[in-house]
């Protein structure tokens, strides 16, 4: 849980800590993700429901973005009943699921890393010009 | 450093050694002639530009400053550059034919250093020359390419102006063909920070990836020749002001100032007491030093007051 009388965090704005608890439950997910994956192959039962858990914990944290974005739209209505009910949700649709709000989430630039702009570095007044000299 | 990689020019060029051209008619590739209309372009958009050409001695940074500023020329229509106008040896030099530049509305200048640097407070000129020059001289529209043996020795508060914008370091000369390294404003940048903490300061080189790079072919044998003289006889002027130096000549002027008296008093005493001078040089005449004793006696036995009017 997030100390907000944390020295480090007292200064911080809300909205900072709040993106890195989206990206911090984003990557707990995918660390369940990996853990199921290694105990099917080593036949195990698998983590499915951790996997359900934590989806349901990351969807939480962008629900109310997500509502706004998508406007209630029969995407989110489908996706939040499913989730909500998730003890059933197989493997393939969790997938499904993370693959739709990684979309959203490049869109918020939260995971968008192909950010930098392409120049012709070749000509230096246009690289001189591109880093603001 | 994270730097986009330097992309290749794929376009072949064939030489042809004979009219020292590229089958691009110029006598480099046409990844710099891109730079250079580019830097032409800052120019006439009122921007203070330099181009800076640095490297060994006898890399051939005379040659391509040469070549650059013919094709200068060539974007406005003009000819090959007027050596007698447009190539400037030392400081003082420059600010003269800068002024030609203007007033004949001449779009480019080479700026030579030609020895001027061996001598001791040339830098600290050479930069106040500069510095001040960019901010009076910026809305002339004349590009100035600065040909110096390493840019290091200019001024951070030159690069902190932004007006170098283009570093073009020349290395290797062959007997055909010399080659070239390109760097942006932003690299130099990083060359120069690299430099202050290298022993080896070329290495820098080394540790900024360029931004193109290429070769320049020779100038034609008769153009060569021509650059030769001109370039020697501003040598020859330097040669003869440091030889002036050590051998402890002065003339009227230094005498002057080093007795804080006029030159007018020095000349009038000099023939009271009938000192003959050693050498004319420039149509100067010149004394050995120790001459200087025997006109403070003068000036002192005569009760004049030395008040240092030049000051």
């Amino acid at each position: 849980m997030v100390d907000f009388n944390n020295e480090s965090t007292i200064g911080t704005p809300a909205i900072d800590i709040v993106r890195i608890l989206i990206l911090q439950a984003r990557a707990n997910l995918f660390l369940a993700i990996e853990d199921h994956h290694k105990s099917i192959v080593q036949e195990g039962q698998g983590q499915l429901p951790t996997i359900r858990a934590r989806l349901f914990t990351y969807f939480l944290e962008l629900q109310a973005g997500i509502k706004r974005r998508w406007k209630d739209s029969e995407l989110y209505n489908q996706i939040y009943e499913e989730i909500r009910s998730s003890q059933e949700i197989p493997i393939d649709r969790v997938v499904e699921i993370i693959c739709i709000l990684n979309e959203e989430l490049d869109k918020l630039n939260l995971i968008k890393i192909d950010n930098k702009k392409r120049y012709d570095s070749t000509i230096a007044e246009t690289e001189n010009i591109e880093k603001k000299l | 450093m994270d730097l986009p990689n330097v992309e290749q020019d794929s376009e072949v060029l064939v030489r042809d050694y004979e009219n020292c051209l590229y089958s691009n008619g110029l006598p480099y590739d046409k990844k710099l002639q891109e730079n250079i209309a580019s830097l032409d372009k800052r120019v006439f958009d009122n921007f203070a530009s330099m181009l800076i050409l640095d490297g060994g001695v006898g890399h051939g940074k005379t040659t391509l400053a040469v070549e650059v500023a013919d094709s200068v020329n060539k974007i406005h229509g003009l000819g090959k550059i007027d050596f007698s106008k447009q190539l400037a040896m030392g400081a003082a030099d420059f600010l003269r034919k800068l002024r030609i530049c203007f007033e004949e509305e001449l779009p480019v200048i080479i700026y030579t250093e030609a020895g001027d640097f061996n001598k001791r407070g040339s830098l600290t000129k050479l930069n106040a020359i500069l510095n001040r020059t960019f901010e009076t001289f910026r809305a002339f529209k004349i590009l100035v390419i600065l040909d110096l043996p390493s840019f290091h020795v200019l001024d951070n508060d030159l690069l902190d102006k932004q007006i170098p914008r283009l570093l073009l370091h020349v290395s290797t000369r062959q007997s055909t063909y010399g080659n070239y390294q390109g760097y942006s404003l932003y690299r130099m940048m990083y060359i120069k920070a690299k430099m202050g903490k290298l022993i080896v300061k070329p290495f820098a080189y080394e540790l900024v990836d360029a931004n193109f790079r290429g070769h320049f072919l020779n100038l034609p044998k008769d153009r060569a020749k021509l650059l030769d003289k001109v370039s020697i006889k501003g040598k020859l002027k330097i040669l003869r002001k440091s030889e002036i130096e050590a051998s402890g000549l002065v003339n009227y002027n230094m005498l002057a100032s080093k007795i804080e008296m006029s030159p007018r008093w020095i000349k009038a005493a000099i023939k009271k007491l009938k000192i003959k001078h050693e050498r004319v040089i420039d149509h100067a005449k010149y004394f050995p030093d120790t001459i200087v004793n025997r006109l403070i006696d003068y000036a002192e036995s005569h009760g004049e007051k030395r008040q240092g009017w030049h000051k």
